[in-house]
């Protein structure tokens, strides 16, 4: 059992976030639920319908999620239906996907299930408040969309794995992408005004974009942003702006871990790249490694 | 009726919204804006909240469990179908079983009050195999025998696949050190791959350095994984046959199950309704002839009452009998003449949406159409001056006088020469007078408008400049929100009758008090003293 893994997820809210399509997130939470059923009976979901063929870090056709007796399974009642595995129906949803009205139901007998979600985030956060409140269901992954976190904003009190793909190709935009996220990630949270010390806070609503870079006054202490996921800027715009100022967010999340997936590149050409940026997060290699 | 511009004008949605269905039927029933004007029927439902709040206040764990059970109803997605699938058999049940339990939970005079019953046990037993009164729902081998001999035989292959697996894992782990226990394949250096037995590990490329491997199941393995798809497909077989019969069953019983939802709406608004009346201490409108006249004892607008809290300033509950159905109301600026037509139409909606109101009278009439005609609330008609919307919803309403009508018509023609707006509401209120059907409250600025038969006077009390006086300190600077406190503190917002003589010259206290300069307050009573007595 991957104990690392297992101790991050039980009891949390996590989203599995991509940096680019099919970087490997449903492999990802196939891995994961492995580990946590060791201790836990995790629930899981995903957002929107997944248009992803395929998976890279295989490179073949999209893996099937695969559910185990005693899982919670949130998906479309039409694909309940169609799974090989059987399920007993705890709750249904009031929201309409395009492949029925979306379900809750605990897995009766082991088999593969295709996963339906919403892709509205007041639908997502309100599909959590009812697993969390109602049926006391504190493990939960969300199998989030590729190359947005904005979903992980809806939910207080989440945590995050962003899964990148990194390959020769792309390396240096995958380099710079992994070092934003490393950097916003760690700006503070501040629950109360009252924390800033009298020190000078300008908020912006909304999304920092580059072109709101000049509303920002002179002597601003503190940039206050709702949340990590509102930053719009390149590596070097938040570089240079985090030297001039505090960024500072209304709702912290945590990301928990970086999970790389290297693809034609050896593990100690990466380890050496990350040395020459600094870059010092915890990195989970691929799980499906040797 | 079109009550859209009346809600507008007295805020209703800022009460409305508090008002809070617990189930999606009563929502969508909110949603619906219902106004009644069937004086049986309201009245049946003054009655029916009397009997809930009674059961409140009397049983309050009783109704603190209806209320969450309604709460876990959910919409059901149809009954319009021949064979229903699992999601929706098990909103069928889950609604049976919620209403069973609030029927329990209720006494006798309200189920007999509501006409409730739960006359379902049959079904709800037979959607039940996997306990009786539990919400959830799934598709028990108890419905069918072959269907559970199937799923038998589902679970002793996948014991035997589960095994067979288990063993070739074993062997690959020992043989390879290869562990595929949390891992459908593992991607490994090429190089270290070579003495791997392809009869163990299948290979394939994952890039340039590396092969992904995944573990060779036996033959065995995959015949009998055969086996559990044909398995499979029957389930699914037997499962739509047990889909059938038991969507049968749901389908002679819609009729039984729609009343249910009909119940459901009815009770649902009720509890919400009682609630409201016991947060804000309401009692049930007393319904009258369409010939007379309304009264309000201690009235509460509470748009603006519950402002007033907010704003620790006093709330002036509306106390008024009006002796004529059509009533002209005068007095000064910020003096209540508005607020007094909100309030009486606030209680009237409240009247005939089915809510108990705010008050300890409130004695009124069923009316076929209300209508707000005043300052345009909404968008404005391209082209249409104020003047010209008041001409149009006019010309609407009087459409209506055929029917029992209350018209709350604040500071009409404000907007246009004083000579001819006093003219144009002098012929209304000639007009609204004379027809049994129109009950009309007018509130304007214009003094001694003419006398006709049926028609009442009233003004708005107004400043008491004498005690404001002493209160008031010249040489304090005064905030603008310190001056409203001011005005609403010595403001007596109580209505009187008058005999349309009485003449209101409170404009230049209120404006004084709001801080105009000393030189045009001057100016003014300078102009008045020379040109009025």
């Amino acid at each position: 059992m991957n104990s690392i893994i297992t101790e991050q997820l039980v009891n949390k809210t996590t989203f599995l976030v991509g940096n680019k399509k099919n970087a490997g997130k449903t492999t990802f939470l196939n891995y994961a639920l492995t580990q946590l059923r060791e201790v836990v009976q995790p629930a899981f979901f995903t957002i929107g319908i997944d248009g992803e063929a395929s998976d890279l870090i295989l490179d073949t056709p999209k893996p099937k999620v695969y559910t185990e007796t005693g899982d919670y399974v949130v998906t479309s009642g039409l694909m309940i239906n169609k799974s090989d595995a059987l399920f007993e129906i705890i709750h249904v949803f009031p929201y309409k996907t395009v492949l029925g009205r979306l379900v809750l139901a605990k897995t009766l007998r082991s088999g593969n299930i295709e996963l339906v979600g919403s892709e509205d985030n007041k639908q997502l956060a309100e599909i959590v408040a009812y697993l969390r409140n109602e049926e006391h269901i504190n493990t939960i992954i969300i199998d989030g969309a590729a190359s947005r976190v904005t979903q992980v904003a809806s939910i207080k009190n989440s945590y995050f794995y962003y899964i990148i793909k990194l390959d020769q190709k792309s390396i240096n935009s995958d380099i710079n992408k992994l070092r934003t996220i490393a950097l916003i990630s760690k700006f503070r949270g501040i629950d109360k005004i009252e924390d800033t010390e009298n020190k000078i806070v300008f908020e912006i609503k909304g999304a920092l974009t580059e072109s709101k870079l000049s509303m920002i006054p002179e002597d601003c202490d503190i940039l206050l942003l709702n949340d990590f996921t509102k930053i719009f800027l390149d590596l070097s715009q938040v570089t240079e702006l985090s030297g001039k100022l505090e960024i500072a967010y209304k709702i912290p999340y945590q990301l928990v871990f970086f999970v790389v997936i290297l693809k034609d590149m050896m593990k100690e050409d990466f380890v050496r790249i990350l040395e020459n940026h600094n870059i010092e997060e915890t990195i989970l290699y691929n799980p499906y490694e040797y | 009726m079109n009550i859209k511009d009346t809600m507008q004008f007295v805020e209703f949605n800022t009460f409305y919204s508090e008002y809070a269905p617990l189930t999606p039927y009563g929502l969508l029933d909110k949603n619906k804006y219902h106004v009644f004007t069937d004086k049986k029927m309201l009245l049946s439902v003054y009655s029916s909240i009397g009997k809930i709040v009674s059961f409140i206040n009397e049983n309050s764990f009783e109704s603190d469990k209806i209320e969450y059970h309604l709460k876990r109803i959910s919409h059901l997605n149809t009954l319009e179908r021949k064979t229903f699938d699992s999601s929706d058999i098990f909103l069928v049940k889950k609604l049976l079983v919620n209403f069973k339990s609030i029927v329990k939970l209720l006494n006798d005079e309200a189920k007999e009050d509501l006409q409730i019953n739960f006359l379902s046990d049959e079904l709800l037993n037979f959607l039940s195999y996997d306990g009786a009164n539990k919400e959830t729902f799934y598709l028990s081998a108890e419905y069918n025998t072959e269907l559970a001999e199937n799923r038998k035989k589902i679970a002793e292959t996948d014991k035997v696949l589960a095994g067979i697996k288990k063993e070739r894992l074993h062997e690959i782990l020992k043989q390879h050190g290869l562990d595929f226990r949390f891992r459908d394949f593992i991607i490994a250096s090429e190089s270290i791959t070579n003495n791997f037995s392809s009869e163990l590990i299948y290979k394939e490329v994952y890039d340039k350095t590396s092969l992904l491997l995944k573990p060779m199941l036996p033959k065995e393995y995959f015949d009998l994984h055969k086996k559990r798809e044909a398995l499979l497909l029957e389930e699914n077989k037997l499962e739509q046959d047990v889909l059938i019969t038991i969507s049968e069953k749901i389908i002679a019983e819609k009729a039984v199950i729609k009343n249910y939802i009909n119940k459901i709406v009815l009770l649902d608004t009720l509890f919400a309704k009682s609630r409201m009346a016991i947060r804000y201490k309401m009692i049930a409108p007393v319904l009258i002839d369409k010939k007379a006249t309304i009264e309000v004892v201690n009235g509460q607008y509470l748009p603006l009452a519950n402002k007033c809290v907010r704003m620790d300033t006093t709330y002036t509950p509306l106390n008024a009998e009006f002796d004529n159905k059509t009533c002209v109301i005068t007095g000064s600026n910020m003096g209540g003449k508005t607020v007094l037509l909100k309030t009486i139409g606030f209680m009237q909606l409240l009247t005939q949406m089915g809510f108990w109101v705010p008050a300890q009278k409130f004695k009124t009439s069923v009316f076929e159409n209300i209508h707000y005609i005043g300052e345009d609330l909404s968008e404005k008609v391209e082209g249409l001056s104020s003047f010209g919307f008041e001409i149009y919803n006019l010309t609407n309403a009087i459409k209506d006088f055929e029917t029992n009508t209350l018209l709350l018509i604040d500071e009409f023609a404000k907007t246009t020469n004083s000579i001819e707006a006093k003219a144009i509401i002098a012929a209304m209120l000639k007009s609204f007078s004379q027809k049994e059907t129109v009950c009309s409250f007018v509130s304007t600025h214009f003094m001694e408008l003419p006398e006709f038969e049926k028609v009442s006077f009233y003004k708005m009390k107004g400043l008491d400049y004498s005690e404001y006086k002493k209160y008031y300190n010249k040489e304090k600077q005064y905030s603008l929100r310190e001056r409203i406190k001011l005005i609403n503190t010595f403001m007596r917002y109580e209505i009187i009758k008058t005999d349309n003589k009485d003449r209101t010259y409170d404009a230049i206290k209120i404006a004084n008090t709001l801080g105009l300069n000393d030189e045009i307050i001057r100016y003014t009573k300078e102009y008045l003293s020379e040109n009025y007595d």
